[in-house]
């Protein structure tokens, strides 16, 4: 029984072992061969680099106007979200008064969510192109924070919720409005809940490629997603400049990702567990 | 101080009231008038032709092709993608050495955007200098480091059901984990003291009680595979001779590459629709189950 139970250990940890060497290793490779000179990597693929260069970054940073589609996809995301937590926090909050269509208008948020993209993005594009900012980071922005709402909403109302009311009862005796205890009271300790809305529409924003792809022509206005793919069009890709351009646009993610497991993992998840 | 309230109200909700209205709810609605008519969304004007773009779908081979690929596509990862996450689930709800780094490194690819896994695979299966290729010819499989996956109309489809199922599957098994997390310990030993073997104590401790669990992943798993556009359209362009095309990217195909906005909106409304019906379909009999127990 007891060698019984050794051998299926043995034989668990081989298989995730393997499953790990599955995910790792194209990831890996990507990076390695984002660190060796184009020759090197033309004529042995996937050794080790025997001269170690940055000269690949430095390429897809200038010359391939990466820096440009960093700086896009920062101000995206950062845009983005600032104005989803603000509006969905606010929103959230309200509809937490219980007025008369509350409950309604609560539901009209969440449809929005099963709206599949393929079925407002033609419109959408149609409508911007009517407001005259297709093709402007306002416009995508718009959509994003627009788009992301639902979800936001859904979350800080389940948290508002589990607030008492004594709290929010005992700061408007003291005098303070509905709006100063929003500021004061509920949006400091609502610190968790938003970073979990922070991390879900930041990664959603970050990672975006079918919105911009519609919604931005003009290559200087592209994030790093869609660069990445103009990049790939052209004919005679550089590769390991494509990897190092592929290795930035992931780098800043994982990173995070490793020191804030958990809360990126309870941020992801946190739509799916609780719906 | 009533009237306060009012302004309060107001001035919460107005701001994401507004641009949901306008940048979600009034596309998708709009989208209904759109569909009857023949607009390129380029000339100023178009017309309004009733129920043509949909007796033309129903002719149209692309959108047949299109379904059943989707179809097969989206039934291939749901499966594949909630049986391994379920088995590796379970293998790592014990309190065992590195699990935690296993969970973290199984969620990983869910964090990366679907551009950069698509590429990675593309790398990895370019039939020029592609990993497979070069990993095949070293240990002496010459027929097989010939094959390219992306590539060729017997197997386009289903390597992206493989890349479809390595980024998502992770994300899959945590929800697993969070609902096994919820079933007591002690039912296990009572499991055990009955002498219920471990595939007993799956089928009928395990499995009815990750029942939540189940229900939603099946639906965002669905949801989402029917939706599908960003692997496929970088991974293989919906070809070779759209024998990878899906739904989502035969929409892009038609709206804009060739312009028919009117028959593309109509194609998205079709996708919608058999979005729902799959959904519903599975929350309607899930749930049921789920009271059962």
């Amino acid at each position: 029984m007891r060698v019984l139970h050794r051998l299926e250990l043995i034989a668990s940890y081989l298989l995730l072992a393997a499953v790990s060497v599955l995910i790792l290793f194209p990831i890996g490779i990507i990076v390695m061969a984002s660190l060796k000179p184009s020759v090197e990597f033309m004529s042995n693929p996937f050794a080790l680099p025997v001269r170690w260069t940055l000269e690949n970054y430095e390429a897809a940073w200038n010359s391939a106007s990466f820096s440009t589609y960093f700086f896009n996809s920062f101000s995206i995301t950062f845009v983005s979200v600032l104005f989803t937590v603000l509006f969905g926090s606010m929103a959230a909050y309200a509809l937490n008064w219980n007025f008369r269509g509350s409950k309604q208008l609560f539901s009209y948020f969440l449809l929005g969510m099963m709206i599949p993209i393929q079925a407002k993005i033609i419109t959408l594009f149609i409508l911007l192109k009517q407001l005259g900012i297709l093709n402007t980071h306002a416009g995508i922005n718009l959509v994003f924070v627009a788009f992301d709402l639902p979800l936001a909403i859904f979350i800080f109302y389940g948290f508002f919720k589990t607030i008492p009311t004594d709290l929010k009862d005992a700061a408007l005796l003291d005098g303070c409005t509905e709006v100063g205890t929003f500021w004061r009271i509920v949006f400091p300790i609502s610190r968790p809940i938003i970073a979990t809305v922070v991390i879900l529409t930041g990664l959603h924003v970050w990672n975006s490629f079918f919105l911009p792809l519609i919604l931005l022509q003009d290559r200087r206005l592209f994030p790093v997603t869609l660069g990445l793919q103009r990049l790939k069009g052209e004919f005679s890709v550089d590769w390991p400049l494509f990897f190092a351009a592929m290795v930035m646009l992931m780098i800043p993610i994982i990173l995070l990702f490793i020191f804030m497991q958990k809360q990126f993992i309870k941020g992801l998840t946190s739509g799916a567990v609780k719906g | 101080m009533k009237r306060r309230r009012l302004v309060n109200l107001f001035l919460f909700l107005f701001p994401a009231t507004a641009l949901y209205t306008l940048f979600v709810m009034y596309p998708s609605l709009s989208g209904l008038y759109y569909a009857l008519t023949d607009w390129d969304g380029i000339s100023p004007s178009y017309r309004m032709i009733g129920m043509d773009n949909f007796k033309d779908i129903l002719q149209d081979k692309l959108f047949y092709k299109a379904l059943q690929n989707s179809l097969i596509f989206s039934i291939a990862v749901v499966v594949l993608k909630n049986v391994l996450a379920l088995f590796f689930a379970i293998m790592l709800d014990r309190k065992l050495r590195l699990t935690g780094f296993f969970r973290s490194v199984f969620f990983l690819p869910a964090i990366l955007s679907s551009i950069i896994v698509a590429y990675l695979w593309v790398t990895i299966f370019n039939p020029v200098f592609g990993f497979w290729q070069v990993f095949f010819e070293a240990i002496g499989w010459d027929r097989i480091a010939q094959w390219d996956l992306l590539g060729s109309t017997s197997t386009a489809l289903f390597t992206v059901v493989f890349v479809s199922v390595w980024q998502t599957m992770g994300y899959a098994m945590v929800i697993y984990l969070a609902g096994l997390q919820t079933i007591p310990a002690e039912l296990y030993d009572a499991g055990q003291m009955d002498g219920a073997s471990k595939w007993k104590q799956f089928v009928h401790i395990t499995f009815p009680l990750i029942a939540p669990a189940i229900t939603i992943n099946m639906i965002l798993s669905t949801i989402n595979a029917f939706k599908e556009f960003d692997l496929v359209y970088i991974l293989t362009g919906g070809g070779p001779f759209d024998s990878s095309q899906v739904i989502g990217t035969a929409i892009y195909k038609v709206a804009f590459e060739t312009n028919q906005f009117g028959y593309g909106i109509a194609m998205s409304l079709i996708l919608f629709f058999i979005i729902a019906v799959f959904a519903l379909g599975q929350l309607w009999y899930l749930k049921r189950r789920e009271v059962d127990y």
